[in-house]
């Protein structure tokens, strides 16, 4: 990320394991389980079991947590928590 | 048409403020222990009224799951947990039954009150786009039946009956039609309520019809003494298991009582207050007798739906003078249990078939100066041994719905 002056910044850039640590509790408080157990291969509907509404809930949490707007997702797109972590990466 | 189909109640669950588990309670309410105290499930000290009946030390995170209990509301939780107590108690196996001959009837007066509330605080302060997904299927006063079916796989009728704090003697009565007409052959009814929540406490207040008596918590809830001043508001749950006799006679099940009649009817008189003549409350108790083919005479104890507000006192004990006579014991175990709104007609039930089974009345505490106009005979103080054979109970709700239930030993 630059500055208006085309400088670095490196502060403001969110490190990506820092954004992953902090999606990964942030949703494994919805969903009442252990941050640990939130890894990016995971499947939403099979391992998590989060259904639509669940991931919904996951959305406000991730909003909140990271200042952000996910936008209306169909479940189908969001098979794993690595397509989902890679929407809130790419708001941040 | 005839309804020779008879119904009969073979298992009971229980959540109250004197106690979860049929057992407790009915030990609780032998002994005349109160269970209202102070209110401790919000900061209440800016209100006027600072007691309640509450389900203390319930944990629904060891029930069911942090991650489901966070998606039932309280309400739907004491639903949950009254229903697989009575199921269990009923023996009835799900995998030896036709899941369609099934069925749930379970009320609530309000539903997911506190979810509602915590929502709406939700929506003000932060904003549509953050009320939870959850909300809606959460606060649904249906949902507990939704719920127990999917809990207990039932896949008859289900419903839920929402008439203030007639609701759960109303899902019994829709139970037992439903059997009668031949719809199910074992139906799982009862109401559940957790209206003990900021807007809840301030609605009732607002109206008048809480004892305002918060130093003396457990001498609050007087039904039928002079210096009764309002309702104690409770919380819970209750469930019978009602089933067509030769079905529980066919798989070997223990029948606690039948279900005989019930009566219902309307004021249709005013939002909250009742007939001063009572004449809804005597209609609906006649019917229930009528059905039952019961003389009054033989009705050998009544569960008041007692109140402790003043009209309602005055007005019920003029309905059961009118319908029953003088000499009949007519107790309100309200005097310990607060008021269950919406669960307070199936907990009352639940009492009924006890009194048959056990051979004792459940007292009316605090009766320590009976109202003039009160003057039947409340089981005053303590529990009495009494050998009955038919009891009745008594349920009204705000908007005038009236509900009596009549149950025979087996």
């Amino acid at each position: 990320m630059f500055d208006g002056h085309g400088q670095l910044v490196e502060s403001a850039a969110m490190d990506r394991d820092e954004a992953l640590s902090r999606f990964q509790t942030a949703v494994a408080d919805v969903l009442e389980t252990e941050p640990g157990t939130i890894t990016l291969d995971k499947r939403w509907a099979e391992d998590l079991d989060a259904d639509s509404l669940a991931i919904v809930e996951c959305t406000l949490a991730l909003n909140d947590e990271f200042g952000i707007t996910i936008p209306d997702i169909e479940p189908d797109d969001v098979g794993t928590v690595a397509d989902a972590f890679d929407i809130v990466m790419g708001l941040l | 048409m005839a309804f020779d189909r008879r119904v009969v109640v073979t298992g009971m669950g229980v959540v109250s403020p004197v106690g979860t588990g049929t057992r407790q309670a009915w030990e609780a309410l032998v002994e005349g222990r109160s269970g209202i105290g102070p209110l401790t499930l919000f900061d209440a000290t800016d209100y006027a009224v600072r007691i309640a009946g509450q389900v203390d030390g319930f944990d629904p995170a060891a029930v069911f799951g942090r991650r489901r209990a966070k998606h039932l509301d309280r309400f739907a939780q004491f639903g949950l947990v009254a229903a697989a107590e009575a199921v269990e108690h009923s023996h009835l196996d799900m995998a030896a039954e036709d899941a369609h001959r099934v069925g749930v009837v379970f009320a609530s007066g309000i539903g997911g009150m506190g979810t509602f509330e915590r929502e709406v605080r939700v929506l003000v302060e932060r904003g549509p786009e953050w009320v939870n997904p959850y909300f809606c299927p959460m606060m649904i006063p249906n949902m507990a039946a939704g719920e127990i079916a999917m809990a207990i796989g039932a896949k008859g009728h289900n419903s839920c009956t929402v008439t203030a704090c007639a609701a759960s003697a109303h899902a019994l009565g829709e139970g037992y039609d439903t059997i009668r007409l031949g719809r199910a052959d074992a139906m799982v009814c009862g109401g559940a309520e957790a209206g003990l929540v900021p807007i809840g406490i301030a609605g009732f207040a607002a109206m008048k019809a809480l004892s305002t008596r918060n130093d003396e918590p457990q001498r609050a809830s007087r039904p039928f003494d002079a210096g009764r001043d309002g309702f104690v508001a409770a919380e819970g749950a209750a469930c019978l298991v009602l089933e067509e006799l030769g079905h529980a006679l066919a798989r070997g099940a223990t029948v606690l009582a039948e279900l005989v009649g019930f009566g219902s009817s309307c004021d249709a008189h005013h939002q909250t207050a009742p007939h001063p003549e009572g004449e809804g409350a005597i209609a609906c108790m006649r019917g229930a007798l009528h059905e039952a083919g019961i003389a009054a005479s033989e009705v050998g104890y009544v569960n008041a739906h007692g109140t402790s507000t003043p009209p309602n006192d005055r007005v019920e004990t003029l309905a059961v003078k009118a319908v029953l006579g003088d000499g009949v014991p007519m107790s309100s175990t309200k005097s310990m249990t607060g008021h269950l709104l919406g669960a307070a007609g199936a907990f009352e039930a639940f009492v009924c078939v006890q009194v048959l089974n056990q051979g004792v009345l459940p007292p009316t505490i605090n009766l320590d100066d009976p109202d003039p106009e009160c003057d039947l005979d409340y089981v005053p103080h303590v529990a009495r041994q009494a050998d009955v054979e038919v009891a009745m109970t008594n349920s009204f709700g705000f908007g005038g719905h009236n509900a009596t239930l009549v149950f025979r030993r087996p």
